[in-house]
């Protein structure tokens, strides 16, 4: 058994970025409850529920991961390729939230199956409205993957 | 015949005298008639001693008659003999010889006669046999006349006085003269002979050894002098007195021809590789001596002619070389397979190192049978040292591939960690600033609310300045992939894009048919949208901007150019303009970071073309660039675009 236990994991290293991502998200009011991993390892024991995260529950499952690249510890592209390629936590929508538009990331993450992929605005009236946008997409606009889809073994 | 009356004359008066009594006896015996008894038996026996003193008387005449006529014929037997002895000895002197050993015996005789007889028999059948044999030495003396006649030479004969007896077909050919003509004829006169030593010269060799050779000049009855072999001996009849000259001339004018010209190429060839200072040509002999020697030889090696023919060409090898049998091993692998090539050093007279490239090659004749080799050989010490330049050039050069790879790879992890990184605390400072003047503004006065505008205008210009440098990387690294492609497509799709940028103003676009071309379609949208963007930028402060985009010729090539009616620049400061962070316009009068051009003009470059402008103050500027395989007709418009060499891409 296992639920949406968050809206978004919000995986950020930077404290400023974070608080700057958790401020705008908040501001749209679209996401009650975040959970926030501070580097690759941390997200995937969440994911997992491994490590700190370990518990009954087998997988929590966000509805949406919003997953910077430079991460410490495990980077974001590995982290994109564990939940990419297990059958259980493949259908979680993944949008990277990155500095760089570097050709390579930007091939490798579309390459692993990522849903979106974004550059911050450096003008923070512009990343306010990105991270509305996005939140308001997947979290109202799209309709989820069934839970079955995401929980049981066959492949859709 | 008087002999024989005289044996048979006393014989046969005694036989008569026989008769007579007996006839006498038996005339008596008749008349008597049988009655004297007595006397005529006394008559009997009268008779019959009578007729045996008759035959006795007979018997003895005879006998002496027959010894007498014995003595005779011994004589006469003599005689004949000695007649016979003559003759014998007049036919043979063989049977001289044996007749003066000859017992005088009639059974000896009986014998010689014999022997006589058979000798002239054998005599009679040794004539036929030479007959025989005479007719067909005739026969074949014809037959060989013949033969003369089919040979090519010219073949005759001539006397001790030089005057021609035999004349052959082959004669008449090779000079022109008839045998008609020629019999009788001195030979020497009548064919103008020209001798390779003085006439008596050679009658005494002809004289003492019975056969001289040479070459001879002589003129055919044309006038046309020709070379021929010539061979005589002298011949002598078998009463050895009259002595004949035998003489065969071959013409060899044509092969005396082809012979001069031979000499000559080879003379020339000879002269030529003699002459070649560049190229050291030598010859081998089979076992590796050598046979010739040129000026380049002499040149490379420092060894004279006469210092090195005969030397084995092992000399020419260093030490280490000879110990390992290295020029054997050069001779036997050429003579196996033809040639042997190879570069190495090789020690001059003087014992200085030369590094030599040079090919032995197998010489063979027509029948394959290997004559030695030639070995052509030049002098690449310079080349080697040059090669050895460009070697240590090449391991520089890789070594700076290297590191320039390296410092590419660094360069890349650089923009890479600028993008992250630079941008992250700029996003930082722009975002607290807008939150602190949303949450706190109750605290800010006005200036300090400007202020962190002010802020908020740097950190993106950064922003901008950071995007536009990690462009131009991108853009330096990116690999052109070329495409055949429409540019009217890509400047429609520019202009749609770049409305937003011209909004609420009067800009004219006037655009021109454009050519495809061979290019990246992604790097030359770049090109047309940061050129419209300045052209767009720099006509703002004209009422009505007027902005031409087309094709024009310069130097017969399609070029492109971007034309805007905006303030222009000054055309000294034009070789600035395409320089990173490089601008003309002062920032508050014009936006920009100095990154564009640079950017448009690395992408040119990197297809192959150039990109240059021209301008004027205030009276606009128009960019032109060409690209590799432009295609397609300039549009009606054609203007001819000028050249500023000063910005020349």
């Amino acid at each position: 058994m296992h639920s949406h236990a968050v809206d978004i994991l919000l995986v950020e290293d930077n404290p400023d970025d974070l608080e700057l991502a958790l401020h705008a998200l908040r501001k749209e009011n679209l996401a009650n409850r975040i959970q926030v991993a501070r580097d690759g390892e941390e997200a995937l024991d969440y994911i997992f529920s491994r490590g700190d995260y370990a518990g009954a529950n087998g997988y929590n499952i966000p509805k949406l991961i919003l997953l910077d690249l430079k991460l410490p510890k495990v980077d974001g592209i590995e982290v994109l390729r564990q939940i990419k390629t297990h059958p259980r936590t493949k259908t979680i929508p993944v949008v990277i939230l990155t500095s760089s538009t570097e050709q390579r990331d930007l091939v490798e993450g579309y390459s692993l199956g990522v849903n979106g992929y974004i550059q911050k605005p450096v003008d923070f009236d512009q990343f306010r409205d990105t991270v509305k946008q996005i939140g308001l997409f997947w979290l109202v606009i799209n309709e989820p993957p069934p839970a079955t889809a995401s929980s049981g073994n066959q492949v859709s | 015949m008087k002999g024989y009356i005289r044996d048979i004359l006393p014989l046969g008066v005694t036989i008569s005298l026989f008769l007579l009594v007996i006839i006498a006896w038996l005339s008596y015996r008749g008349s008597v008639k049988e009655t004297d008894a007595v006397g005529l038996e006394l008559a009997t026996y009268v008779i019959l001693g009578l007729a045996s003193v008759l035959f006795l008387a007979a018997v003895v005449i005879i006998h002496s008659r027959e010894i007498a006529h014995r003595a005779g014929a011994q004589l006469s037997l003599k005689e004949a003999q000695s007649g016979l002895e003559d003759s014998v000895r007049e036919h043979t002197s063989e049977l001289a010889a044996n007749n003066r050993s000859f017992k005088l015996d009639a059974a000896e005789l009986r014998r010689a006669e014999e022997e006589n007889r058979t000798l002239a028999a054998s005599l009679e059948h040794r004539v036929a046999e030479r007959t025989g044999a005479l007719e067909a030495q005739v026969t074949a003396l014809h037959d060989r006349t013949s033969l003369f006649d089919l040979a090519f030479d010219g073949i005759l004969s001539r006397d001790m006085s030089g005057a021609v007896q035999y004349w052959s077909r082959g004669a008449e050919e090779t000079y022109g003269w008839t045998k008609e003509e020629a019999l009788g004829k001195i030979t020497h006169t009548l064919l103008q002979t020209q001798f390779p030593e003085s006439l008596t010269e050679i009658e005494e060799a002809l004289h003492q050894r019975g056969r001289w050779e040479g070459e001879l000049i002589q003129t055919r009855r044309d006038g046309l002098r020709i070379n021929v072999a010539s061979r005589c001996s002298i011949w002598n009849g078998a009463d050895h007195s009259a002595g004949k000259v035998l003489e065969i001339n071959r013409n060899i004018t044509d092969r005396k021809k082809i012979e001069a010209k031979l000499q000559e190429n080879e003379q020339r060839c000879q002269l030529m590789v003699e002459g070649v200072r560049d190229f050291a040509i030598f010859l081998l002999d089979t076992d590796g001596r050598v046979a010739s020697w040129n000026a380049g030889a002499e040149r490379f090696k420092g060894y004279t002619a006469e210092e090195i023919i005969g030397k084995h060409f092992s000399c020419f090898y260093p030490q280490d070389d000879i110990d390992s049998g290295k020029p054997a091993m050069e001779l036997r692998i050429a003579a196996a397979v033809g040639r042997f090539e190879e570069e190495g050093w090789r020690i001059r007279k003087d014992g200085s190192k030369l590094w030599e490239y040079g090919i032995i090659t197998k010489l063979e004749d027509k029948s394959g049978r290997m004559l030695g080799f030639s070995k052509v050989t030049q002098d690449f010490t310079q080349r080697k040292s040059a090669a050895k330049n460009l070697q240590s050039l090449n391991e520089d050069l890789e070594q700076r591939s290297v590191s320039l790879e390296a410092a590419n790879k660094e360069l890349e992890a650089f923009t890479y960690s600028v993008s992250h990184d630079l941008r992250a605390p700029l996003r930082h400072v722009d975002g607290f600033s807008r939150l602190l003047l949303e949450k706190h503004s109750s605290q800010l006065d006005e200036e300090g609310k400007r202020m962190l505008e002010r802020v908020r205008q740097g950190t993106q210009h950064m922003g901008a300045l950071v995007d536009d440098l990690l462009n131009l990387s991108r853009v330096s690294r990116r690999e052109v992939s070329a495409l055949v492609t429409d540019l009217n497509t890509i400047l429609e799709e520019v202009l749609e894009e770049l409305k937003p940028s011209w909004q609420g103003r009067l800009v004219e676009f006037r655009i021109g048919r454009l050519p495809f071309a061979h290019c990246d379609p992604g790097l030359i949208r770049q090109v047309f949208v940061n050129l419209l963007s300045n052209a767009i930028k720099f006509t703002r402060p004209r009422a009505r901007a007027i902005i031409e985009v087309g094709q024009a010729q310069n130097d017969a090539r399609s070029v492109i150019f971007v034309r805007d009616n905006g303030v222009g620049f000054k055309m000294k400061y034009a070789d600035k303009l395409f320089g990173v962070f490089q601008r003309l316009h002062r920032a508050e009068d014009f936006e920009g970071t100095g990154v564009g051009l640079v950017t448009v003009q690395r992408i040119i470059h990197k297809h192959g073309g150039r990109v240059w402008a021209a301008a004027e103050i205030d009276m606009g500027a128009t960019f032109y660039f060409t690209l590799e395989g432009m295609e397609g007709e300039p549009s009606g418009d054609t203007i001819t675009a000028p050249e500023v060499t000063a910005v020349k891409g």
